[in-house]
């Protein structure tokens, strides 16, 4: 009698997760789960809090993308405020939104999907690592050190440390750049984006030896997700929503996203602590949509920097308008980091970027506040309500991996049932297992709200419930 | 080499005692003979800090252990991790770290890890009394370190 598998814990992601693999009496693959088994609950936590300390508060959320939460969490206080940032306070939050896109993706390009990539998915786990690449590819791992540092280093100069920085604040951030640290950054530009370029140079490169991966890894129809402005170019910090359908056609162009509700729903399993979006429109669970570099590339028009959208007219001369393997997260990624060091250049390089007026200042104006912005893994969104004090009566956040989730236990199934082959579980299909849900780059301390690092617990489940294989790491 | 000083203390802040190597480093920034060293508090390690390591002479990470008695300050001589040491997500072990920068850009500094003792790492700021108190002894056995490092430089190179 088969019995189901579980991976518990998946490995090189952020968070704690388990993935089960449940089988049928011929032992093939019927459904597979990708279980969060993580839990904070900050939208409870902060009611009552006054609305000052939310930015703060909610970058507690993750020490990898600290500075998204502080954006899209002043973005809604700086409605409740009723305040507009002054421009430069603006540009300056989009800088170091900018520079967390690049530590960011750095970190799951370079240091988490690398190794796969460099060594393929069944090689050895005690090569298949940052010490493995750094001596099979020492300029891979040397660019990955560069390019995340690069990202780090600005939101060091800017906010005064790396993790959790307190500088962005509702009505714009907390003290204007100076020339030195406009100087500093500028003059590390040229570097990061020459080793960008070529991580897409080897990538692009290898790509055709992951034709299968790709052709297996999340590959089905869905919609995706992300911001652009008026003209259709993205836009990390803010804009309007977007959404594309598989076949190239806009379910949603340039709506609001304060009007999320109407068209994001939201749904819990009671196997998951992570809460599952979709598309209203299309219902639960067929309305699945993606957010994150992938959906960035795809439902823009164009990117706004030069050298990426070249790369931008590459990666659709390649792939499409709509590729639809989340295998392509990695080629997205890499572009999508290209994007943020030359638009990071673009934004210090603006004639009032040095200005002093850095922030807005303004009692409580409104009961109600929504920020949205880009984070590395997609569209984010704070929504507030508060009352004449501003202290907060309630809080609802959408996250990247809640809007991938549905896409993500699409994945998990697909993968599963390519390369589970038998009731016996051996590495080569765990990590296979793991790195599509690596593509998504989830991150399950912000989309649960809660702490940890992942780790991942898979198990082999057989019809009649009982685990017939397990692999922990 | 250059002969420049690396001290990194790590550790999570809100964890009272876990934040002691931050603290410590706190601490070594008001110290007059740390003032050509290089002094970083980080929550955790990560492989940038590798190429601090690189031009590095000398370094001292700072940690809290459980492993000793509350306020226990020890010293213990770092080597890289051998191979297949590196399973990781997104930090580092000191060695791992050292082993990735030898990787990277060549020889690898004299590494130490001065570890406290710890008693409590509930939620929270601030330090247990016994680790607050250990503070002191902490930043002078990294100073004292630092300086025979300094005197057996000189002699060196005499």
């Amino acid at each position: 009698m088969p019995e189901p598998i579980v991976i518990d814990p998946i490995t090189r992601i952020e968070g704690h997760s388990k993935i089960s693999i449940h089988l049928d009496d011929a032992g093939e693959v019927t459904e597979a789960r990708f279980h969060v088994t993580q839990f904070r609950g900050f939208e409870r936590i902060v009611q009552g809090r006054p609305v000052h300390e939310m930015p703060s508060i909610m970058a507690r959320i993750c020490g990898i993308c600290p500075v998204s939460h502080l954006v899209a969490s002043s973005k809604a206080c700086d409605e409740i405020l009723a305040v507009q940032p002054p421009p430069t306070g603006v540009d300056l939050r989009r800088v170091m939104n900018l520079a967390q896109m690049v530590q960011s993706n750095a970190l799951s390009f370079f240091h988490l999907s690398s190794p796969d990539l460099l060594f393929g998915f069944d090689a050895d786990p005690a090569e298949r690592n940052i010490l493995g690449v750094a001596r099979a590819n020492p300029q891979l791992a040397r660019d990955g050190v560069a390019v995340r540092r690069f990202g780090q280093q600005i939101i060091e100069w800017l906010g005064g440390k790396r993790i959790h920085p307190a500088w962005i604040v509702p009505g714009g951030v907390d003290a204007p750049l100076s020339a030195d640290a406009r100087d500093r950054i500028l003059a590390t530009i040229p570097e990061a984006i020459a080793a960008i370029e070529r991580a897409i140079a080897w990538y692009t490169a290898s790509l055709v030896r992951w034709e299968g991966e790709a052709a297996t890894f999340g590959n089905f129809r869905s919609a995706f997700m992300g911001l652009v402005d008026e003209h259709g170019t993205v836009d990390h910090y803010g804009g309007l929503l977007r959404v594309m359908d598989a076949d190239g056609t806009w379910l949603a162009d340039r709506i609001d996203p304060r009007t999320y509700q109407d068209y994001l729903g939201e749904s819990v399993e009671p196997w998951s602590y992570l809460k599952s979006t979709y598309w209203k429109a299309l219902g639960y669970p067929d309305g699945v949509y993606r957010v994150g570099p992938l959906a960035r590339l795809i439902v823009a028009d164009q990117l706004g920097t030069p050298r990426a959208d070249a790369e931008l007219g590459r990666f659709r001369e390649r792939l499409g308008r709509v590729p639809s393997s989340s295998f392509h997260y990695h080629y997205a990624r890499l572009i999508d980091t290209l994007n943020a060091a030359e638009r990071i250049e673009q934004l210090l390089r603006g004639p009032d970027i040095l200005s002093p007026r850095v922030r807005s200042m303004a009692g409580i104006n409104a009961n109600e506040g929504i920020g949205v912005s880009e984070a590395p893994r997609g569209t984010l969104l704070h929504h507030y309500r508060v009352d004449d004090d501003g202290i907060v009566q309630w809080a609802n956040l959408i996250i990247a991996t809640g809007h991938n989730n549905l896409a993500m236990n699409l994945g998990v199934t697909q993968v599963a049932r390519e390369f589970v082959k038998s009731a016996h579980l051996t590495e080569g299909m765990l990590n296979r297992v793991e790195a599509v849900i690596r593509c998504f780059d989830p991150c399950l301390s912000c989309s649960t709200h809660a702490l940890g690092e992942m780790a991942l617990h898979l198990e082999l489940i057989a019809p009649d419930g009982q685990i017939v294989d397990e692999l922990r790491r | 080499m250059t002969g420049a000083t690396l001290i990194v203390g790590y550790g999570n802040g809100l964890r009272r005692d876990d934040g002691v190597g931050p603290h410590v480093v706190e601490a070594l920034r008001a110290d007059p003979r740390l003032a050509d060293a290089t002094l970083l508090a980080r929550q955790q390690l990560t492989p940038d800090l590798v190429v601090d390591i690189s031009v590095a002479d000398f370094v001292v990470f700072i940690d809290a252990t459980v492993t000793s008695a509350p306020g226990v300050v020890r010293v213990t001589p770092l080597a890289p991790a051998g191979p297949g040491a590196a399973a990781w997500s997104h930090h580092l072990e000191p060695a791992t770290l050292v082993a990735l920068a030898s990787e990277l850009y060549g020889p690898v500094p004299t590494v130490v890890v001065v570890s406290v003792g710890i008693a409590d790492t509930d939620a929270g700021e601030g330090l247990s009394p016994l680790v607050e108190a250990a503070v002191a002894h902490a930043v002078a056995v990294v100073a004292g370190l630092v300086a025979a490092r300094a005197s057996t430089m000189v002699g060196a190179h005499a």
